[in-house]
């Protein structure tokens, strides 16, 4: 059985596990991350992707509104590329109490969050979509993160400093001797062939998932799973980020995110079960449509692109039903200490926004058992795609292909802006993605499939969902990865991209997301006859009951 | 404005049906928003791949007896097996006409259309630049096939083709190989391969120098070959002369295979079919939509469009063809279904969340595909409950078929746009003969 | 950047990334640079939203002929959200140059007067030269040349006898029957006289807009608007049934653009200001249709772009069949490559040749006496890269009418 030696091993690839990872890496220690899927893909990828001011939780919850406004500024700075400062509006509309304007706007002051109250003419005047019935807005330094940029900068800063990522590796258990947690045995999910990692170190970061990761070792870390739906519009409907000025309720943040906007969350309890099976229910889908026209106006006459769902990976600290007023809080267990269980630490808790943070915080006690010292640098270092770019852009470069690189992969896009036809050629046209930049992305981010090349360049997420880019971009990922000696099937792989594609569309299937949606079932069947392929009627997956690796596919 | 019969929607069926009222000297409109599916289809006529049971299907007319008695409210129930039969015919001497000639088999049976993708679908009538495949059976004329593309030509794939062609059980003895052509920039007048679609493509490939070329570049690398496939990029007026030319240049027996979107033989046709029905004194409204129709007593008196508040058209009979959802013939909300010029009656009340399937390709049908107007015997139309005496619907717009997963919609098209012309020709002959007569 | 979608066309929401624009549009198929309109138009605007770094500069080349709007199943009005995004973010400042070739109703002013001069000096070698060089209008098409007396001079002897008629329209004539060929102008009223209706003009008014709309003006585009809408309402209070036009792109503009584009309301009044060949059908249907002798000639029609956006074809074609004697050739539906002002340009001139060439090789194999067609750009480029005439359609009915000026 292969074995591979290292110092630490991360369990999970969301925004806190590449964050852990990264830090471990700066810091000198030599780190391996295990991920049964891919990078950004559980609760990582499947929310907002907000850059809280912390406003939001500045009147129930001060700590986290504190954390966050340190997070906000931090990440404005090394991680230029995934954020937009776009700012956010605090909206009270004629059913909300607007005396609460005032206590919101103390409490804010309170966390040292800068605010700035509005009338509506000069709300308007700043996003003109909002609701004009607004009794008056309050603006923020809310922005937007993009997830799956973020998780992947953090890896890919990490590798270059001498760190590994496994994805499409899963943890079958852990590697325990003499009452000590000595490494993990993983599965590689696309050989089917068994690995073992010995690490003095492991740190489960699995999220929701950690809680299975602590059964391995007979620990109990109960998880309060809540899920959270949301919707995508075809395109920006906002150019701020909209609140409602009340206290958290369902389906009231709209955030304008890279060329489209989001509306959400819903909160709904599920059993821990059924965390891998959740769903957007049709009902959450209306709430979320209403709630939204009420933010601006025009969600109600725009195409909803598609629907997704998070669950919220809060550790159940008191007997709260609706999982709302929990403690989004940090919460770090050093197993040694508190279980008597050395060489397991775990991080849960927290949110995207404090990913950093969390990781400084765990890798500080990663550190302290390793009896290392070393200090943590990643609020102050840059990650890879924040630095100003050197190089100027070829002028046959288009506009849009540049700017939607630059905009996607900061300074990092000159390594794929290239001055020849075949790398500029436009695969994905929604999205203005070229090939260049999806063999950097196969290349370089561990790219191995079509839905991995969506999470590192938005391929197939724009209003055809895939119907124009699909063939095209299968096209290079079989060349590329053939260059590279690497196989794989092809048409599976076209498959399972159009699959995880439809899984978003399918419970907003109305209007135009369903002309779209008959339009791509004529070319894909009534043209190209996909189905009778092999690999797509192979039913590998029963959709009745539907394994856990494909009920994930329901994200952005 | 008068008209004999006014056709609303210039898709498959609306340009059969308004072609085959032109030829009967009507006076006859078509008023089309925008370009049809035949832009993005594969160019030939499917009739009926396959069974209810998703069985591949030899005998498309045994197919359509067995599906008139399990499902007779499919459309080509209202139109009877000789009906079709007809209407098949006349189209295949129309396009003699229209010198884009489609033919099928001898014996009458389906044949398999080999996809850009390397997949095989059932199909009957195909035009001449293209090879198909026999339903059963061995292919004893193959050895070796080459996929051939254009070098940066992104809407084909050929390694794909080849991956999923040499996974066919058809296939296992066949060699299958693909090659990429790249052409001298001069001959593409300094164009960038890689940035364009198919019609674009097909404008620098159709002149004699450039095929020859071509030619040359063929028979170099593919050496010997039963079969050349390749995308359809030669030229949008001249397909079939053009692959013939290359042909015979390159001594290869070559056949084209439709891309994605837009697709050349699907854009040949419609161009076609548009230039006949202009020839015969057919009125096009492009450029503008129906809104609005007036009905009263049973019957359509005049039709509205978006841009033109001003006139009302007014015709003898009119025609729905305004296709499925797609060509916007239908419209869903969060709610229903509806046909959203008429309000006529639809054959589903169903909840949204039972609109299709949570596969999106496996050979299973959506539900949404078989959504559409409910008509009388006649494809007549129906508005709560009651027929609407001049209102014929045709093609996609109708229910009860699911023209992608059986191979229908060419099938469907022609023989209720040529089924409902002639119910129009012999009403308004038999209403000018009464007029004569009074 | 904020951008106030109430005030924008959203139309690209629906586009379903289909891509048949891409195979009718008659600029892309030339002008490599140009990125077609799928992606300047429905791709481009959600970047655009974005900010002003996704503004692509190629959009310049768009002439807003609009046959990608005729080709789209989806109803995305891909023509003015490509006009709507150069005005908002065009860096590209429109030249002197651009002035001159827009502002038609200005130029006319200055130029009729001297219209001898004017045309004169517009045809010589050296000065087409200078202004090839100096203002980068073309030297080889024919520029319009100006007409000694405007229309409206010529009108005001024939007003009195107009108010004999019970019956009364108001004629909008447009900038190039004032000031550059008054015949189409004549031909209306003698028609119109002849069907029964006396016509009226307006009190005053301004250039319909459209080309400074092309050319980036649209602070002047939409104060036009302004005051012909008023000037609409006024006149239809008045005595006058309708408005007509006899321009394809004029009547395009003043109906449906005001309101989509220039955002000046003119809803309540669209369903009375008439392209001349819809009213006349509907004359013709109601029985007003005076006696016609046989032209016989042998004609071939090309469809301006802009009556085919508008549907507006069969009209026309309505009107030409009932002529007697009427030899009909239809062209192939393609841009003759004016579009408007587009084909002056120095930078656009070869551009627009290649685009009109398909449509003037098919005149040649046509050999008619006369082109027709109802948009006097259209005119203007077949007349200079032809040897054909081209008539108005309502010329050859003056014709058969046998009133013709």
């Amino acid at each position: 059985m292969k074995t591979i030696e290292t110092d630490v091993v991360v369990i999970g690839g969301g925004a806190t596990g590449a964050g852990i990872l990264r830090d471990c890496a700066l810091r000198g220690i030599k780190a391996i991350l295990v991920e049964r899927d891919d990078i950004a893909n559980g609760t990582t990828g499947r929310n907002h992707g907000l850059l809280h001011s912390g406003a939001r939780y500045a009147v129930t919850d001060s700590h986290s509104a504190k954390e966050c406004i340190k997070e906000n500024r931090i990440l404005k700075n090394i991680a230029s590329h995934c954020v937009e400062k776009t700012d956010g509006l605090f909206l009270t509309l004629p059913e909300d109490d607007y005396s609460f304007q005032q206590t919101f706007i103390q409490a804010c002051a309170e966390a040292g969050i800068e605010t700035e109250n509005l009338t509506r003419n000069q709300a308007l005047k700043l996003e003109p979509n909002a609701n004009p019935e607004m009794l008056g807005a309050v603006r923020v330094p809310d922005g937007t993160l993009d997830p799956f940029r973020l998780t992947s900068a953090n890896i890919l800063d990490a590798v270059e400093h001498g760190a590994k990522l496994m994805n499409y590796t899963r943890v079958t258990s852990l590697v325990i001797e003499q009452g000590e947690v000595r490494g993990v045995n993983c599965l590689d999910m696309k050989t089917g062939q068994p690995v073992t990692l010995r690490s003095r170190q492991v740190v489960n970061a699995a999220g929701i998932w950690g809680q299975q990761i602590a059964e391995y070792a007979d620990l109990s870390i109960k998880m309060f799973p809540a899920k959270g739906s949301l919707l995508i519009m075809d395109y920006r409907i906002n150019s701020m980020v909209l609140n409602r000025c009340r206290k958290p309720a369902d389906a009231d943040i709209l955030v304008p995110g890279d060329t489209i906007s989001l509306i959400g969350t819903t909160s709904r309890k599920v059993p821990y079960e059924d965390i891998d099976n959740i769903k957007v229910d049709s009902d959450e889908i209306d709430i979320l449509i209403r709630e939204g026209e009420k933010l601006a106006p025009i969600l109600g006459q725009s195409r909803v692109l598609r629907a997704y769902c998070g669950v919220r990976p809060l550790i159940s600290v008191d007997g709260d039903e609706s999982g709302r007023n929990i403690s989004r809080g940090i919460v770090i267990r050093n197993h040694a200490e508190t279980d008597s269980l050395p060489g397991l630490v775990t991080v849960a808790g927290g949110k995207l926004m404090t990913y950093r943070l969390m990781a400084e915080m765990t890798t500080d006690v990663v550190s302290k058992n390793l009896e290392l010292k070393t200090c943590c640098t990643t609020a102050e270092t840059k990650l890879p795609g924040a630095s100003p770019s050197k190089k100027t852009a070829a002028t046959s470069i288009s506009v849009p292909i540049n700017a939607s690189a630059r905009y996607r992969h900061g300074e990092r896009a000159d390594q794929f802006l290239k001055d020849d036809a075949l790398s500029k050629a436009v695969i994905c046209e929604c999205e203005m993605i070229t090939r260049g930049e999806i063999e950097y992305a196969i290349e370089q981010l561990n790219a191995h499939s079509l839905v991995d090349l969506r999470r590192r360049t938005r391929l197939g997420m724009g209003p055809c969902q895939g119907e124009v880019c699909a063939c095209r971009a299968a096209d290079v990922l079989q060349t590329t990865l053939k260059k590279q000696g690497r196989e794989t099937n092809i048409a599976e792989d076209l498959n399972e991209f159009l699959q995880s594609r439809w899984k978003g569309v399918l419970p907003v299937l109305w209007g135009d997301a369903l002309r779209e949606a008959d339009f791509t079932y004529w070319t894909y069947q009534g043209l190209l006859g996909a189905s009778s392929l092999e690999a797509f009627s192979r039913t590998k997956i029963n959709p009745d009951t539907v394994s856990p690796k494909i009920s994930l596919e329901t994200e952005v | 404005m008068k008209f004999d019969s006014l056709i609303i929607g210039g898709g498959l069926a609306g340009l059969v049906c308004g072609i085959r009222c032109a030829q009967a000297g009507l006076k006859t409109g078509i008023v089309s928003r925008g370009e049809s599916g035949l832009a993005f289809s594969s160019g030939t006529i499917d009739l009926l791949g396959m069974d209810q049971q998703q069985k591949l299907l030899s005998d498309p007319f045994a197919g359509i007896e067995k599906l008139l008695f399990e499902l007779p409210e499919h459309p080509y129930g209202k139109v009877g097996l000789t009906a079709i039969r007809d209407a098949l015919s006349w189209f295949q001497t129309l396009s003699c006409e229209m010198k884009i000639p489609y033919t099928h088999r001898k014996d009458e049976k389906n044949q398999n259309r080999i996809t850009a993708l390397g997949a095989l679908r059932p199909t009957y009538l195909s035009p001449a630049t293209m090879t198909h495949l026999p339903i059963a059976g061995s292919l004893p004329d193959l050895r070796r096939v080459a996929v051939v593309n254009i070098e940066g030509f992104r809407d084909f794939q050929p390694e794909l083709a080849c991956h999923n062609l040499k996974c066919l059980p058809e296939f296992t003895d066949i060699e299958v190989i693909s090659i990429s052509l790249k052409l001298p920039d001069e001959f593409i007048s300094n164009r960038d391969t890689n940035a364009m679609r198919s019609v674009e493509l097909s404008r620098q490939l159709d002149n004699d120098t450039t095929i020859s070329l071509l030619a040359e570049k063929l028979k170099i690398a593919v050496g010997k070959a039963d079969l050349v496939l390749m995308p359809s990029v030669l030229s949008q007026t001249y397909g079939a002369e053009r692959l013939a030319q290359l042909s015979k240049l390159s001594g290869l027996r070559i056949s084209e295979l439709a891309t994605l979107p837009p697709s050349l033989p699907g854009l040949r046709l419609s161009e076609r079919l548009q230039q006949h029905f202009h020839r015969l004194g057919g009125l096009m409204i492009s450029g503008d939509k129906v809104q609005s129709g007036t009905i009263e007593q049973g019957k359509i008196q005049s039709i509205l469009t978006h841009g033109n508040g001003q006139m009302a058209l007014n015709a003898e009979q009119v025609v729905l063809a305004s296709g499925s959802f797609m060509s916007g013939g239908l419209v869903a909300d969060r709610h229903c279904i509806r046909e959203h010029i008429f309000n006529l009656d639809v054959n589903t009340q169903s909840p949204r969340t039972e609109w299709a399937n949570q596969k999106f390709l496996n050979g299973k049908a959506h539900a949404f595909a078989s959504f559409g107007v409910v008509t009388d015997p006649h494809m007549r139309a129906v508005k709560d409950g009651k027929t609407i005496g001049n209102l014929y619907c045709i093609g996609s717009v109708l229910g009860h078929a699911q023209p992608v997963e059986e191979g229908s919609a060419g099938g469907i098209a022609i023989s209720t746009g040529w089924a409902a012309a002639e119910n129009i020709i012999r009403k308004i002959s038999t209403n000018k003969e009464n007029r004569h007569v009074r | 950047m904020s951008v106030n979608l109430a005030l924008l066309d959203t139309t690209f929401d629906m586009c379903i990334k289909c891509t048949v624009c891409t195979t009718k549009c008659p600029v892309a198929e030339i002008q490599p640079d140009y990125p077609g309109p799928k992606q300047s138009g429905p791709d481009g605007e959600r970047w655009r939203m974005k900010g002003e770094d996704f503004y692509d500069e190629a959009l310049k080349y768009c002439t807003n002929c609009k046959r990608c709007e005729v080709a789209c199943p989806s109803g995305v009005e891909i023509g003015s959200i490509i006009q709507k995004a150069k005005a908002r973010s065009g860096r590209h400042k429109p030249k002197i140059r651009d002035y001159i070739l827009s502002h038609t109703d200005l130029m006319g002013k200055v130029a009729t007067p001297v219209a001898p001069i004017v045309n004169m000096v517009t045809k010589i070698k050296p000065v087409r030269v200078l202004m090839d060089k100096i203002l980068d209008i073309d030297g080889r098409p024919s520029l319009p040349t100006y007409s000694w007396q405007t229309f409206r001079q010529w009108f005001k002897k024939e007003a009195p006898d107009q108010s004999v008629f019970k019956r009364q329209i108001t004629f909008y004539h447009g900038c190039y029957i004032n000031s550059n060929d008054t015949t189409v102008g004549k031909d209306l009223v003698s028609v119109l006289n002849a069907m029964n209706i006396g016509v009226q003009l307006l009190k005053k008014e301004k250039c319909c807009g459209v080309p400074l709309i092309a050319n980036g003006f649209m602070d002047k585009a939409q104060s036009n608007a302004k005051l012909n809408t008023e000037q609409f309402r006024e006149a239809l209070e008045g005595d006058s049934e309708c408005v007509i036009s006899t321009s394809s792109s004029c009547s395009m503009t003043i109906r449906d653009e005001y309101h989509s584009l220039l955002e000046v309301d003119n809803r309540e009044l669209v369903n009375r200001i008439f392209f001349f060949n819809t009213f006349l059908v509907k004359e013709f249907e109601k029985g007003n249709l005076p006696d016609m002798k046989p032209v016989n000639i042998k004609i071939a029609y090309h469809s301006p772009c802009h009556l085919i956006r508008v549907g507006g074809v069969v009209f026309t074609l309505e009107i030409l069949r009932r002529i007697p004697g009427v030899e009909l050739h239809m062209l192939d539906q393609r841009c003759c490559g004016q579009a408007g002002t587009y084909g002056f340009k120095k930078e656009n001139y070869d551009t627009s040749q290649a685009i009109g060439a398909p449509i003037f090789d098919q005149i040649d194999s046509i050999n008619p006496d006369y082109v027709v067609t109802d948009c006097e750009a259209c005119k203007m480029q077949v007349e200079s890269s032809t040897n054909y005439k081209v008539l108005h359609p309502l010329s050859v009915l003056a014709r058969a009418l046998g009133v013709s000026k």
